[in-house]
């Protein structure tokens, strides 16, 4: 009995401490993520950040969906995970964070994977699609849902 | 008179003249509705709690017993009667209203037998003339006083009773036509050290072989002497546990003449878990449904043992062991039936 | 405990107890546990359900959605508490509906109920918390136990 114990609780603590870093990037590319290029004809409201971020992302096979938004301050960025990898979600959020913190040192970088940012950004994605938005009405919009993510209960 | 230790048998004939049933909805969904003489559809009875509604039932129950006789209520000595509910406070205010002096008497869900004993044993010896005894219960006012609010969705164990909402009231007279008891036994406490309010049942049915074997004892009697022995409410459990310690203690009870009113009132399928429990259960199987059978000479000669267990909320919660008792009175259908 | 109890208890008494225990009704307890995993992931289901319509339709993020959905939860219960309905699911499902903020909320509206009969301050106030009051007061006291734990480890070091 006591030998069943300490076995199960071995394997518990080898299986905790096993994965130090949540997701590996694979060579090859997920091909059923959902992300969309943005490319706008006004320079203003370039979204070439967002679309590194995106690449970026995109080797990591357990990310179903990417959505994106900069402005030439700011960086926000939802992902959405497979569902069960979802049990090791504040480690891969904390992991990707890093990540893309590094990778854009002079923007202000905000990841998350909350499913209403992922909601709101792909609305603003959509218009910015369209060109239907102007650079001082973007950064609103995108300060705002800055804001909603950060909310706390 | 007394006979042997603690059973007093009765040479005058007290007879049960009249009696009066009050049932719930939930007893008019069982198996004996026809043995009842009102069955209310609503658990409040239309008052404003539900210890006015067990109130209520216990007044119907005396003014139907009262009705079916031809006795007025001022020819009446004596109300001896009690329930569950704190201070027997529903008892004594149907006392106030009925204006019939009054004993309010306590052993929980042995109370039926024991005002039966007692309005015996005054009739008996000349103390008075007619006398009303009876007890009351209420699902919902039990409920609050022992365990949970009615409607909190605790998960019960199986060996948890349903207490009966209704009220039974026999008149007992000197003489008249009716079934005759015929002679009672008085329990004592056993303490088996049970604590688990949830098992009454199967605490209950210590006191109830007790108080049988002594009946039996006492009186001089074998267990064939009586058509049917009726257990007050000792559910599936107290009465296999009851059955078999009589088995063993060399009374040979058959298994069809044993019966139990927890398990008589309701029907296969409701949810009653181990059976009915209560003061009134006892009173309103036997004052409803066995006094029937007696009436119309399916049998001849019955025991009741009413088992109580005499627990409150505090002794409970202070880990006090469930002392219970049992009373034991024997009716037999009198000279003029058949 | 129960077994020095036991001790204490006249060897009449043991030998009922046991006779008695033979004849006892246990507790299904592997079947309770289905039916409270059942039910009490089903309600989670309902719970998981609200969430989702408050993130998609009003301006909640997941985390925020949080207390919506407690408060949504609870509403449903107090009509089913009312209606008479909670305490046979509770009969039937166990942990399944006590576990969840469902039952705490059916704790303290179905004594709530109970008491109205006694007036409003000292019947409905005085009562309302009779069966949730001691998972708050045990809730408070653990949390502060657990705080004091972790003060204490970050302190010396070992976290």
């Amino acid at each position: 009995m006591k030998r069943w114990l300490l076995l199960i609780g071995l394997l518990c603590t080898l299986s905790s401490c096993g994965n130090e870093s949540a997701l590996e990037p694979s060579k090859n590319k997920n091909e059923a993520l959902d992300l969309t290029h943005i490319s706008t004809k006004d320079q203003n409201t370039s979204q070439q950040q967002a679309n590194q971020a995106k690449a970026a992302l995109s080797n990591y096979k357990e990310i179903t969906a990417i959505k994106a938004v900069n402005t030439s301050k700011q960086l926000i960025i939802a992902v959405q995970v497979e569902q069960n990898q979802r049990l090791k979600l504040a480690k891969i959020r904390k992991q990707l964070s890093k990540e893309m913190k590094e990778m854009f040192p002079d923007l202000k970088v905000e990841l998350t994977t909350d499913k209403k940012i992922a909601i709101e950004l792909e609305k603003l994605e959509e218009k910015l699609k369209s060109g239907s938005m102007s650079k001082k009405s973007m950064e609103k919009r995108v300060k705002k849902i800055v804001d909603l993510s950060k909310e706390q209960t | 008179m007394l006979q042997g230790h603690q059973t007093w048998v009765f040479e005058n004939k007290p007879t049960i003249i009249s009696t009066g049933v009050v049932g719930g909805p939930f007893e008019a969904k069982g198996s004996i509705p026809e043995d009842f003489d009102i069955l209310h559809e609503d658990m409040w009875l239309k008052q404003d709690s539900f210890e006015k509604a067990q109130q209520m039932l216990m007044e119907e129950s005396c003014q139907v017993a009262l009705k079916k006789s031809s006795i007025e209520k001022e020819q009446v000595q004596f109300f001896i009667s009690g329930d569950l509910i704190n201070q027997i406070t529903p008892t004594s205010f149907t006392a106030k209203t009925i204006g019939i002096p009054y004993l309010g008497i306590f052993s929980a869900c042995a109370t039926s037998a024991e005002s039966l004993a007692l309005s015996a044993y005054l009739i008996n010896s000349g103390g008075a003339d007619y006398i009303l005894s009876g007890t009351s219960s209420h699902n919902a006012t039990a409920e609050k006083q022992f365990r949970y609010p009615t409607e909190y969705g605790g998960q019960k164990p199986p060996t948890s009773q349903w207490t009966v909402t209704g009220a039974g009231c026999a008149l007992v007279a000197k003489e008249g036509s009716g079934p005759v008891v015929t002679s009672a036994t008085i329990g004592k406490i056993v303490d088996m050290g049970i604590t688990d309010p949830f098992n009454m049942g199967g605490a209950m049915a210590a006191a109830a072989v007790n108080t049988i074997e002594t009946h039996f004892k006492d009186r001089n009697i074998d267990p064939s002497y009586y058509d049917l022995i009726v257990t007050g409410d000792l559910g599936h459990i107290g009465r296999e546990v009851s059955l078999d310690l009589l088995k063993q203690r060399g009374l040979s009870i058959r298994e069809d003449q044993y019966v139990d009113c927890g398990l008589t009132i309701y029907r296969e399928g409701q949810p009653v878990l181990a059976g009915a429990s209560g003061p009134a259960c006892s009173a309103v199987v036997t004052y409803g449904h066995f006094l029937n059978k007696l009436k119309r000479g399916e049998i001849k000669r019955m025991l009741l043992v009413a088992t109580g267990s005499l627990h409150s909320p505090l002794s409970i919660q202070q880990k006090d062991p469930i002392p219970c008792i049992a009373h034991a009175v024997s009716i037999e259908s009198g000279s003029d039936a058949t | 405990m129960a077994d020095k109890k036991k001790k204490k208890l006249p060897p009449e008494a043991q030998n009922y107890q046991a006779f008695q225990q033979d004849r006892e009704v246990k507790r299904p307890v592997l079947l309770n546990c289905l039916k409270a995993f059942l039910v009490g992931g089903f309600i989670c289901f309902i719970g998981q359900l609200i969430s989702t319509f408050y993130v998609y339709y009003f301006n909640f993020t997941e985390q925020t959605a949080g207390n919506p959905t407690t408060a949504t939860l609870i509403f449903i219960t107090m009509l089913l508490t009312g209606f008479g309905i909670y305490d046979r699911i509770g009969q039937f499902a166990g942990a399944g509906s006590a576990v969840p903020v469902t039952g705490f909320g059916n704790a303290v509206i179905s004594s709530a109920i109970e008491y109205k009969t006694e007036g409003f301050i000292l019947g409905v106030g005085s009562n309302m918390l009779k069966l949730a009051g001691p998972v708050i007061v045990y809730g408070v006291f653990s949390a502060f136990v657990i705080a004091l734990i972790k003060t204490l480890l970050i302190k010396w070091g070992v976290i």
